[in-house]
């Protein structure tokens, strides 16, 4: 992907892309498309090197995107599905339990993990007579429910001592609205979910933060007792936080190093992630920029003629997921792949990250292939997006296909390193 | 996964009927039918007589019985399809044999979620109707496997392939 440093202008960036991946292998024909970008990518924002070996120490946890580490209990992945294994104790003790298939997530924040595959006695934390449970949204319309439990959490070799972790539990007590079939589609089991709980380490610290200190508006937690579970405020030191921010070491965010992918995709890749950003020998940041994220764990993105689009960087999200070009490039595939674009022949993109603040720019290209095409068996795709709306309530959605062939540093929401004070992205 | 925050309404859910059809992410079993059709073939009748099938089509709230249904003569479509198609497929229905019909069926337990496209000759055929995809129940998975296993035994009567693969299906 050096060959985009050399683009000074759109249209010749994507004509010249186009030809070198046509040498390199790609089965389908690239279209160079010029999207209604007003922004020049000069020079453009390459993938950083990745370490010329695997890191290894206490602070690394191994991934697979798709793979081994994704069909451990749970054999239904999906496409691009980055996975970890995270063991969890009775806190204070050595009873402990593995747990594998956890969909490794920079989108969100705790973890959580189905409370049917647990087997160590866990205690829910308590909420006035009851006990507190939550309920979580996400992106695609799933959502999470169920009690919030206390608990050691193992990453790797470093431990987060007595952190509460939701327990997705779809049938406990009663589920509010925002976790009922009228307000979304909750996950009722790793089978249907695809996954055996879910490691939120993006830019917050806790799930909900202040706000739901205050507040019970946001519909986030909930003190149950017996069937009934009215909205309830909850202390930080109850909410489900990031197990990353409160280790004892190596606590300042994680990086996620993944290999790059070819445009035909792979069965499965493995990779890396590293605890903490500049505290160890192994995360020394190298060749990369920071981009401050507001304080919504967002920032911004220009492509087509969108100016300023919300933006996030999520490994949870398994592809990119855009807007539609305005010139129609990137029709929907419909049938089975409905929500998933299919132009003719893939596109050579680029589209302009800007951190919330608006100082700090860079230009990524990006491709997409007509995922109908594609789909011939592998399982790892860096070029498949889908429909990231339109209109006032469109996003950009750079998903897992951006972490292939880069080291992503996701920096904790008021955590210091030599890159910057989070939350910020680097890359 | 990217956790809404309902302080920031302005976050986009997943397109209407998105997660309803394609979330979770099973492996889907793709049946492809090339070549002419065999109305009444042992697969045929196997498949017909055994799969009691319900189907809903969203938003369209039609639900039939699958197996109380006449042969529609017109079409390769996998038999799990065809008929929940043929009163919205008019254009379809005339169609000739030869024409190559898919379908991705989705296993939830019990529930399969189907998703079709019907192609001529290469060529994607465009309903009046666009909705084509719904939740199929099966009674009773093994007999996709019977029928599987038949197809096995008569490579040469019949020309069914059985292929699985991973649709793309969005996750947020």
């Amino acid at each position: 992907m050096k060959l985009n440093k050399f683009c000074t202008k759109g249209l010749f960036c994507l004509f010249w892309t186009a030809a070198l991946l046509n040498g390199c292998g790609a089965s389908q024909t690239t279209t160079p498309v010029n999207g209604g970008e007003a922004f020049t990518c000069s020079p453009n924002s390459l993938p950083n090197t990745l370490p010329a070996t695997a890191p290894t120490g206490a602070n690394v946890m191994p991934i697979t995107v798709n793979g081994s580490l994704c069909t451990l209990g749970v054999n239904n992945e999906y496409q691009n599905e980055p996975c970890v294994s995270v063991t969890i104790c009775v806190p204070g003790t050595s009873n402990c339990q593995t747990i594998g298939n956890i969909l490794l997530d920079t989108g969100s924040y705790g973890l959580r993990v189905f409370s049917s595959l647990i087997t160590v006695p866990l205690t829910p934390i308590a909420s006035g007579s009851g006990t507190l449970a939550e309920c979580v949204q996400f992106g695609d319309g799933s959502s999470e429910w169920g009690q919030v439990a206390t608990a050691d959490v193992q990453l790797g070799g470093e431990t987060a001592s007595s952190v509460p972790i939701q327990l997705v539990n779809s049938t406990f007590s009663t589920p509010p609205a925002p976790c009922s079939s009228t307000e979304s589609t909750p996950d009722t089991s790793p089978t249907q979910a695809g996954f055996n709980g879910i490691l939120g380490v993006g830019l917050l610290a806790q799930d909900c933060g202040s706000e739901c200190v205050q507040s019970t508006g946001l519909g986030q937690y909930y003190a149950c007792t017996g069937s009934s579970c009215p909205g309830t405020t909850v202390a930080l030191k109850n909410q489900v936080v990031n197990p990353v921010a409160v280790l004892p070491v190596d606590n300042n965010g994680v990086i996620l190093e993944l290999p790059a992918v070819s445009a035909n995709g792979a069965p499965s890749v493995t990779g890396s992630l590293v605890l903490g950003i500049g505290t160890e020998t192994n995360n020394i940041p190298t060749g990369v920029t920071a981009y401050g994220a507001a304080n919504n764990a967002t920032f911004m993105t220009e492509y087509d003629v969108n100016p300023s689009l919300t933006s996030f960087i999520d490994s949870g999200s398994n592809f990119y997921y855009i807007p539609p070009l305005a010139s129609g490039f990137l029709p929907d595939c419909g049938g089975n792949a409905s929500g998933i674009f299919c132009p003719a022949s893939t596109v050579s993109l680029q589209a302009l990250n800007m951190s919330a603040s608006g100082s700090t720019t860079s230009c990524v290209g990006f491709q997409v292939a007509n995922a109908d095409i594609l789909n011939t068996g592998n399982m790892v795709y860096n070029n498949i997006a889908g429909d990231g709306g339109s209109g006032p309530q469109a996003f950009f959605d750079w998903g897992l296909p951006f972490f292939f062939g880069r080291s992503v540093y996701v920096g904790i929401e008021g955590k210091k390193s030599s890159l910057a004070t989070g939350p910020y992205w680097a890359y | 996964m990217w956790e809404l925050k309902e302080k920031n309404p302005a976050w986009p859910r997943a397109p209407i009927g998105l997660i309803d059809f394609l979330k979770p992410g099973f492996t889907f079993l793709l049946l492809t039918f090339a070549g002419s059709y065999s109305p009444g073939s042992a697969c045929e009748s196997q498949c017909r007589d055994k799969y009691t099938v319900c189907a809903e089509l969203f938003g369209l709230g039609v639900a039939r019985n699958r197996a109380s249904t006449n042969q529609p003569s017109r079409i390769s479509t996998p038999y799990l399809l065809d008929n929940v198609a043929e009163d919205k497929f008019q254009n379809i229905r005339s169609a000739k044999s030869g024409v190559n019909g898919k379908a991705a069926l989705q296993d939830a337990f019990s529930q399969w979620i189907v998703t079709a496209t019907y192609e001529q000759d290469g060529v994607e055929l465009k309903p009046d109707n666009p909705v084509l995809t719904g939740k199929i129940v099966l009674k009773k998975k093994e007999q996709l496997k019977a029928c599987e296993q038949n197809q096995k035994n008569n490579p040469n009567k019949f020309n069914y392939s059985f292929n699985y693969f991973a649709a793309p299906v969005p996750v947020v």
